[in-house]
């Protein structure tokens, strides 16, 4: 799954918004009734429905609770002292900020500073992912928990962890015979790489 | 079932699907009501007029549903293509719910145009070569390679990972192991891959 596809999950959360326009009608999608709007009222929105209304500068998006640059740099703190990952306030945060500060930036206060924090946040729980996946293939381990780390996070280690991890176990279960042969291999071309050099 | 929930579940079996090293059972039955779904909705949208909101909030959401179904049902048969021999030679004992009966039926077909496609070419070719059994073309999906998992429910007995390793697997957890211990957790949509 690639990160686009990532973001397409993401634009299925819900934020709200405060529309600049009054229509009464509910409007009753597949994934949920949205409506009626009222001008000035905060309402739930798909985010999807949200980027929408805001590029036709009909509504003001109100970013989630975490997007402040207080709660972020307390969870970066939280990342730095535990040794596991720390649980984030959504599935999607860094899909959620890219979306919403992509498009509606002027309407989050303080949006460069968050996405500084977020960006923060990002690099130390990937550089923690890298770390811990160097660990887990070191101990030469099958299997490992990796509670809350989030799809994007996943996708980024995915081709990294699972390349390496496949090839271990290639490695592990092809027979003596193979192997040896394989040493063979790389002695002959050890010697015509000395004899060239 | 209402339709957001046929829209989520939809959206779970296209993401395992995307994630699965193998062709998961096929969940055509949630195609077939999306789709009902998309075109009563198409139906509808056509009476407003195309400047209202509503309309373009509503077309934005079906092309959203019909790129999701697109891309699951493209991503089966990209799979279908991939180990098309293989599905045909499993489709008796295990292959019961595996296709829709559209998708054994281009299995079916493939399979044989591939084959004969490739008798013809064998055909013009010298004989030394053209001795050559098609079944050793046969690929199987890699159910040793690592997935991601999160489980929907707590797994109650501890599954083997290797000769002698166990896990544990809690509701929410989130592990990377290899596909074969959660095969079955998989198929049965009790574990998600991520």
């Amino acid at each position: 799954m690639d990160p686009d596809e990532i973001e397409f999950l993401a634009e299925q959360e819900w934020v709200t918004v405060v529309p600049k326009f009054s229509d009464p009608r509910v409007v009753h999608l597949i994934c949920g009734e949205v409506g009626p709007f009222r001008a000035g009222l905060p309402l739930s929105v798909p985010i999807w429905v949200a980027l929408d209304l805001r590029r036709r500068h009909k509504c003001k998006v109100i970013p989630p609770d975490w997007m402040d640059v207080e709660i972020l740099e307390g969870l970066l703190e939280a990342e730095k002292n535990s040794t596991y990952f720390t649980k984030m306030p959504s599935e999607h945060y860094m899909g959620i900020v890219h979306l919403l500060l992509g498009v509606a930036a002027e309407d989050i206060k303080d949006a460069n500073l968050i996405r500084t924090a977020v960006k923060d946040l990002w690099d130390l729980r990937v550089a923690k992912a890298r770390t811990s996946a160097d660990n887990f293939i070191r101990r030469g381990g099958r299997f490992a928990g990796v509670n809350h780390m989030t799809r994007l996070e996943i996708a980024t280690l995915r081709p990294l962890l699972t390349d390496a991890l496949d090839t271990i176990h290639f490695l592990g279960s092809v027979s003596a015979g193979t192997l040896s042969f394989l040493k063979f291999l790389f002695i002959k071309m050890d010697i015509c790489l000395s004899v060239y050099l | 079932m209402t339709a957001q929930m046929v829209l989520a579940e939809l959206q779970e079996a296209w993401a395992n699907e995307r994630l699965a090293p193998e062709l998961l059972p096929h969940k055509s039955e949630l195609v077939e009501v999306m789709m009902e779904q998309v075109e009563q909705m198409e139906a509808n949208v056509k009476q407003l007029a195309t400047t209202d909101l509503r309309s373009i909030v509503h077309r934005q959401e079906l092309e959203r549903i019909r790129y999701l179904v697109r891309s699951y049902l493209r991503t089966r048969l990209s799979k279908i293509e991939q180990h098309c021999l293989h599905l045909v030679r499993s489709a008796g004992s295990a292959g019961g719910d595996l296709l829709s009966p559209q998708e054994a039926v281009y299995l079916r077909e493939y399979t044989a145009n591939a084959v004969s496609h490739l008798k013809v070419l064998l055909d013009n070719l010298p004989r030394q070569i053209a001795n050559f059994n098609v079944q050793e073309m046969e690929s199987e999906p890699e159910l040793e390679t690592h997935v991601f998992v999160r489980s929907k429910v707590d797994v109650q007995e501890a599954l083997m990972v290797g000769q002698d390793d166990e896990v544990n697997i809690q509701e929410g957890s989130q592990f990377v192991l290899p596909y074969s211990v959660v095969q079955q957790l998989v198929r049965s949509s009790k574990v998600i891959l991520l």
